[in-house]
């Protein structure tokens, strides 16, 4: 019996050990693949779309301040957007940037919302969004927020305003720039919170 | 008469395509920095350049040089030592990705030196070689953008250093376009006029070499044609412009030349050539190259050596010019598909009926279904310009719409079914540094159809 068994764990031994050395993708061609530390089978992975663009998990960037009558709101949109939590996974990256969120828009203001950057020195940025009260709101938040990554991302709004067809244009009367970014970005935002994304 | 065409509209987003990813953690890189990675003509093996630590070996926080084997899915570590004091960076592939050719700088601990070497690294035996030895002790020993041929026995960068060739170097410091032919190791200077003359001023760079290493075409402000030479006043600023030099022949002929026979009025530079030396693509902000180019920011040619004709390839979907600034073109093999990258935002065109007139005046988007597919991001995007379609595709999108990260520095196969670009899109759900990794795509691409016209 001691004898079968032992056979049988030779065979199966064997087995696996001829799995190992059957020929699938190509084997080990340079010396750098021969060398297990200087090789790796697991560095290069298939992209999942939907797998990047899942962004669970996020929580409210701790560098994004809302005063108290957005907070549920905010919440809310963290719960239901996932571009909104894309959004604050940007903020949150920016170590150097503090974002407030008031609702103090300038009486007589023609914008729903508005927002200025200021850089404070030694680079540390700080970004404040002010949003009249609307229906609107959570779309004007978004807006706005995607206006802060837009020049945490570099774009150069004067230049590109210059431009017909980039995307960006001047508003004269507010001296400010609008972005079909920020507006699709707010509008998208707006939809998955309602439940209307397609 | 025999006419091309292919299969009509956006052909490309509906064949499959997979894409893998590899970290490359570069959160200092720059959307308009040299590209980092290079496919080979065999489209199997990506060589790249990353900050990440990727195998074991690597234990250091330099860029090393790294090889994705596609058809296995292993990365492996190619930089000579791991965990030594330089940076490796800009690979170039040979062919059937045997060699890999890289910059080697010294890094911190020799941070006063300026030198950078090329370095060549035969996959197949694990050695490598310092190409750029012979300038050692050279004070301006700077070579940097290394192109290799497809069978490896060519290798060409440039260089500021003034011993790598015997005699002298008439225009000193400034940088020249080098061969160095292997086994042997010869190294020939290459940015010479027609006549084998060495102009003694101007800066040639960024050389691109044929599949058999016969034309290189590279960027220079040299006066190495007889327009230029006549037109530009040595004290001047030069304009910098595209050649493409014959190794055989020993023919130098300048591709920047507008309609009207003069100079550009822009500077013209990153110059990719196909595997036959027939079509050279390359970025330009002359605005005098093309007669309808008014977007008065550079754009990516493409010049057939055959007919001496250019096309606009970073064209606005609707016809008109880019909204935007395009460069970094690099040409596939068989000179077919260009890819490039551009923050423009009315390449493609994501509106139900077309780009016609009106199209994409206002930039708004209309619906939520255009708003996922719109290039509404005004950062850099990476294309794909297939010549013989006429189509132009952006592929740092995927089925759920638009990246809104900037992608930049795209590299392509022999055939064009493989690219390989940077993004600093998320790889994974993990992924939120905001740093650029490497996306390699698979693309099936269509037949040409041709037929007899009647």
């Amino acid at each position: 019996m001691n004898t079968f068994l032992r056979s049988m764990a030779l065979v199966a031994l064997m087995s696996v050990c001829g799995v190992r050395h059957v020929s699938g993708f190509a084997q080990a061609d340079t010396p750098q693949e021969r060398e297990p530390l200087r090789s790796s089978q697991v560095a290069a992975r298939v992209y999942v779309a939907a797998r990047s663009a899942t962004f669970d998990h996020v929580e409210r960037a701790p560098n994004l301040i809302v005063g108290s009558v957005y907070q549920p709101l905010i919440g809310e949109m963290l719960a239901r957007s996932p571009t909104f939590r894309r959004q604050c996974a940007r903020l949150a990256a920016a170590t150097n940037l503090t974002v407030l969120v008031r609702s103090d828009l300038p009486a007589g203001t023609r914008a729903g919302a508005l927002t200025s950057i200021q850089s404070t020195g030694l680079g540390k940025i700080e970004a404040f969004v002010r949003v009249g009260m609307s229906h609107r709101t959570a779309e004007l938040i978004a807006h706005e927020i995607e206006h802060i990554i837009e020049q945490l991302d570099g774009v150069d709004l004067r230049a590109k305003s210059r431009l017909p067809t980039s995307g960006v244009r001047h508003v004269w009367d507010l001296d400010a720039y609008e972005t079909t970014r920020a507006i699709a970005t707010g509008l998208r935002v707006a939809r998955e919170l309602s439940g209307n994304e397609p | 008469m025999v006419v091309a065409a292919a299969t009509a509209g956006s052909w490309w987003l509906a064949t499959s395509s997979e894409t893998i990813t590899v970290a490359q953690r570069d959160r200092f890189r720059s959307a308009r920095a040299q590209r980092s990675a290079d496919v080979s003509a065999d489209g199997r093996s990506v060589a790249f350049e990353s900050l990440a630590r990727l195998v074991p070996a690597d234990t250091d926080e330099r860029a090393d040089i790294y090889v994705l084997d596609r058809s296995s899915g292993r990365v492996t570590l190619e930089s000579a030592t791991p965990d030594d004091d330089f940076e490796h960076t800009a690979p170039r592939i040979s062919g059937d990705g045997r060699y890999v050719v890289f910059e080697v700088r010294a890094g911190r601990s020799e941070a006063a030196s300026p030198r950078t070497d090329i370095v060549l690294h035969d996959r197949v035996a694990g050695t490598s070689r310092v190409l750029t030895a012979t300038a050692k002790g050279d004070p301006y020993a700077w070579s940097r953008s290394p192109d290799i041929s497809d069978d490896g026995r060519v290798v060409a960068f440039s260089s500021a250093a003034t011993t790598l060739t015997a005699g002298p170097d008439a225009n000193g410091k400034l940088e020249d376009i080098y061969v160095v032919r292997l086994p042997g190791g010869t190294v020939s200077r290459m940015s010479l006029t027609s006549d084998g003359v060495q102009p003694g001023h101007g800066n040639s760079i960024l050389p691109s070499l044929s599949a058999d290493g016969r034309w290189l075409a590279f960027a220079s402000t040299a006066p190495l044609d007889e327009t230029s030479s006549r037109s530009v006043p040595s004290r001047e600023r030069a304009v910098r412009q595209v050649y493409i030099h014959d190794a055989i022949g020993g023919r130098t002929t300048r591709v920047t030349r507008p309609p009207n026979r003069g100079l550009p009025n822009g500077d013209s530079s990153l110059p990719s050539i196909s595997g036959d030396g027939r079509f050279v693509a390359f970025a330009s902000d002359a605005s005098n190259l093309l007669d309808d180019d008014g977007n008065r920011s550079a754009d990516v040619l493409l010049y057939d050596r055959d007919t001496e004709a250019l096309t606009w390839v970073s064209r606005g979907a609707d016809g008109s010019s880019a909204g935007g600034e395009s460069t970094g073109p690099v040409i596939s093999g068989d000179g077919r598909f260009v890819v490039f990258q551009s923050d423009a935002s009315n390449l493609v065109c994501a509106r139900r009926g077309g780009c016609g007139s009106g199209g994409t005046a206002s930039g708004e988007p209309r619906t939520a279904e255009t708003a996922n597919t719109e290039d509404i991001n005004l950062l850099w995007d990476v294309f794909v310009f297939d010549s013989a379609a006429r189509v132009l595709v952006r592929l740092s999108e995927d089925e759920l719409g638009g990246w809104m990260e900037p992608s930049s520095g795209p590299a392509i196969d022999g055939s064009g079914q493989v690219i390989a670009f940077s993004s600093r899109h998320p790889i994974d759900a993990t992924d939120r540094s905001g740093d650029f990794d490497l996306f390699v795509r698979a693309m099936t691409v269509p037949p040409i159809v041709t037929r007899k016209s009647p």
